[in-house]
């Protein structure tokens, strides 16, 4: 048994900050405030230039070869910053599976732009009436001569407004069993029959309903076989990471201290509770995302590990920003832009749908009941 | 980072499970929980070197280190052990620590005189609630600015004497069967052999171990260990609770289904099952952090009680519930796990101060 933190990851670490210090400046974050969209595209190019867009491609592929670690601490760095990299975190989930499954065309037209920095893709997973249940999706990709014609829409396409392509998953065989049916496209935004509108949220971010027209792909834009829709949304959701989640712990015992600071409020008993509470958390959320990344490292799967991480982390956000914004009282809910109990107000917005996104806690809950506890699988559509 | 036992620490783990698996089990701890305590069982700790495993060797203990006796801790913890193991390793220790005399040491050492750690301060001269003090000879306290250890006139094995000895029900009594009224009722929910021990009287031999910010330093650190052994101990008692909950879970059949397979309890269990998971790794990285000399082993050790104590209150709650009205039954072993659990949690006070300590330690440290 060994904690060690690796020196040089550490010394990674040390880089990643020095680069948000130089990078995330006071007008990126305004920018992010005013157009609610969680990219940035001259913070992303910053990062490009890094080469830690696809840090952890090999070095045939383009990139740094980085391993677990390493990653990990970008992404855990640049969420508990609050950089902008929804868009980007997106985009590598996505590419990652163009690397895997791709033809070399694709490999080709994607890999390298993205690690540029210059080509930014969005998730078309679920729709108005799917919810979690994503493979009940009903957008169709119907054969039309050499290529598909695609007619549906998409709901929660974020980011799709700066977006170059959206990775859809139609429905190709609507005879065939429910998660047989289904293939995986990459539809460029500049298609005809594409449009969107904007969806507005609770934590200021902007997101889409993306709709598809008799949109015109080749078969070059299918990502794997046809019928292989599920399995590639699978294999991609196995990319998400674990390591973001603690990091929003952090930010929110870092927005509290702030804050207490300047209401001098440091000394307030029920506060520190709180307070406390939520450090514990931070602490086991750390670590349940060390291990999942571990045991992904080790060649163990570690998938449902990265599920226990993502519920335990976000639901102990949810509670803690709750439980914190109570301790700020209608103070912190009057709070305007800059004030120090801002920053808590806006993590208790953005936690209501950190329990939802990349499957929710009680699909994950189910999950982890399944294939972590062995229990019997539960009835359900 | 690597999250494996390593053989050493594997031998270790296992070698244990397997002696709690075979001398604590349920029949010996339901045997056991009048005196809250089992002779046998702590002879063969004592014999296996348990108790001194965290003392240095050129103090006479095995030169082991905390991740040691935190593996020792979590089986001790899934078999509801009763014994002192903790409060009598982190004594041991604290002794070696102190440079009490060699003869002290080796007595704590061989579990020969069973001697024990208060975790909370004395109040008025008297340490209150001690884990085993009902049966341990020698108590080390903190007594104003005095660190002391007080012997007693105690024989070990003569759980109802003692000083300060309880006078609840059922004390001595051993004949607490599934359909007993028992001790479950009584004033040790936990049966760990509580009792309150006067610090000053006549019959009592007291040593002055560390005065004033000696005995404060040496009390705290020895505080913090408990905490680190504790919270592994809780550990491995949410993890059986879990297991046990599981598995009648899968095996209770209603409805037509097994109840295993309801969302309405899949969920809470896997809820547990992340907190139990969440808790062996912050106190196995709590004693690691120790055992490397890092200065931030206390706090860690802190979240580690504070998290793994709620977690095991947690597990063993939802055991009970996930038996229906079995598990509120003597019979079933839910409520022995439920008990010892709420009662280790509060063994260092109340959980509330413990979160207030973290938010100031968290406070005064800033974001981290």
């Amino acid at each position: 048994m060994d904690f060690a933190l690796d020196e040089r990851a550490e010394t990674f670490r040390a880089e990643v900050q020095a680069f948000l210090r130089e990078h995330l400046t006071d007008a990126v974050r305004a920018r992010v405030a005013a157009s609610g969209t969680y990219h940035d595209w001259e913070f992303h190019r910053a990062v490009a230039r890094q080469g830690w867009i696809g840090a952890g491609w090999p070095v045939e592929d383009g990139g740094q070869g980085r391993d677990r670690a390493d990653l990990d601490i970008l992404y855990e760095e640049l969420a508990a910053a609050g950089a902008p990299v929804e868009g980007m975190a997106v985009t590598l989930i996505i590419a990652e599976t163009v690397r895997r499954v791709g033809t070399p065309e694709q490999r080709e037209r994607i890999l390298g732009p993205v690690r540029e920095g210059r080509l930014l893709l969005s998730l078309g997973y679920t729709e108005p009436d799917a919810g979690s249940d994503l493979a009940s999706a009903r957008t169709r990709a119907v054969r039309d001569g050499d290529g598909w014609r695609i007619d549906g829409q998409k709901n929660f396409t974020t980011h799709a407004h700066e977006a170059d392509y959206v990775f859809l998953l139609a429905r190709t065989d609507p005879q065939a069993p429910k998660h047989a049916g289904l293939t995986m496209f990459l539809v460029p935004t500049s298609a005809e029959g594409f449009s969107l509108t904007p969806v507005h949220t609770l934590s200021g971010e902007r997101t889409n309903l993306t709709f598809y027209s008799g949109v015109q792909v080749g078969d070059d834009a299918r990502i794997g076989g046809v019928g292989q829709g599920w399995p590639i949304v699978s294999l991609a959701l196995a990319f998400e990471r674990g390591g973001e989640f603690a990091a929003q712990l952090r930010r929110l015992v870092h927005a509290t201290v702030t804050w207490a600071h300047a209401a001098r409020r440091t000394g307030d008993a029920r506060l520190l509770r709180r307070l406390g509470r939520v450090a514990a958390a931070t602490e086991v959320a750390r670590l349940l995302g060390s291990q999942a990344t571990w045991l992904r490292s080790a060649a163990q799967a570690g998938a449902v590990e990265g599920a226990m991480a993502k519920v335990y982390g976000t639901e102990a956000l949810l509670a803690g920003a709750g439980a914190l914004l109570d301790a700020a009282g209608p103070d912190g809910l009057a709070a305007g832009p800059g004030e120090p109990a801002a920053e808590l107000q806006h993590l208790y917005r953005e936690a209501q749908i950190s329990t939802l996104y990349g499957g929710t806690s009680e699909v994950l809950r189910g999950v982890i009941a399944e294939r972590r506890l062995g229990l019997p699988r539960s009835r359900r559509g | 980072m690597d999250l494996e036992l390593t053989p050493d620490e594997r031998d270790v783990a296992e070698a244990f499970a397997r002696v709690f698996a075979r001398d604590s089990s349920s029949e010996r701890v339901r045997a056991a929980q009048a005196a809250g305590f089992d002779p046998a069982l702590w002879k063969t700790l004592a014999g296996m070197d348990a108790i001194g495993i965290a003392v240095p060797a050129t103090a006479g203990g095995s030169g082991g280190g905390f991740v040691e006796l935190a593996l020792i801790a979590e089986a001790a913890g899934r078999r509801l052990a009763c014994v002192p193991l903790i409060e009598a390793a982190v004594a041991a220790r604290l002794l070696a620590d102190a440079g009490a005399p060699a003869d002290l040491v080796a007595e704590a050492v061989s579990g020969e005189r069973i001697t024990v750690f208060a975790p909370r301060p004395a109040e008025q001269g008297v340490a209150r609630r001690v884990p085993a003090g009902s049966v341990a000879e020698g108590v080390i306290a903190l007594e104003g600015d005095e660190l002391v250890l007080v012997h007693g006139p105690s024989a070990p094995g003569d759980h109802g004497g003692g000083p300060g000895g309880r006078t609840g029900p059922g004390r001595g009594n051993d004949s607490v069967g599934p359909s007993g009224p028992g001790v479950a009722a009584g004033r040790d929910l936990g049966f760990q052999a509580v009792a309150d021990r006067p610090l000053r009287g006549t019959g009592l031999d007291r040593h002055v171990l560390a005065a004033g910010v000696q005995a404060h330093d040496l009390w705290r650190r020895a505080r913090d260990r408990w905490r680190l052994g504790t919270a592994a101990a809780c550990t491995g008692l949410a993890a059986e609770a879990l297991d046990i909950a599981v598995r009648y879970a899968t095996e209770r059949h209603q409805f037509g289904a097994p109840i295993g397979s309801f969302q309405a309890l899949q969920q809470p269990l896997a809820d547990v099952a992340m907190a139990a998971d969440g808790a062996r790794l912050v106190a196995r990285e709590a004693a690691w952090r120790h055992d490397h000399g890092l200065e931030s082993w206390a706090g860690a050790a802190a979240v580690a009680f504070a998290h793994a104590a709620e977690t095991a209150v947690r597990a063993a709650e939802l055991c009970l519930h996930v038996h229906g009205g079995y598990g509120f039954t003597l019979e079933y072993d839910a409520q022995l796990y439920l008990r010892r659990a709420k009662a280790t949690r509060l063994s260092a006070g109340d959980p509330d101060l413990l979160w207030e300590e973290i938010g100031a330690a968290t406070m005064a440290g800033g974001a981290h």
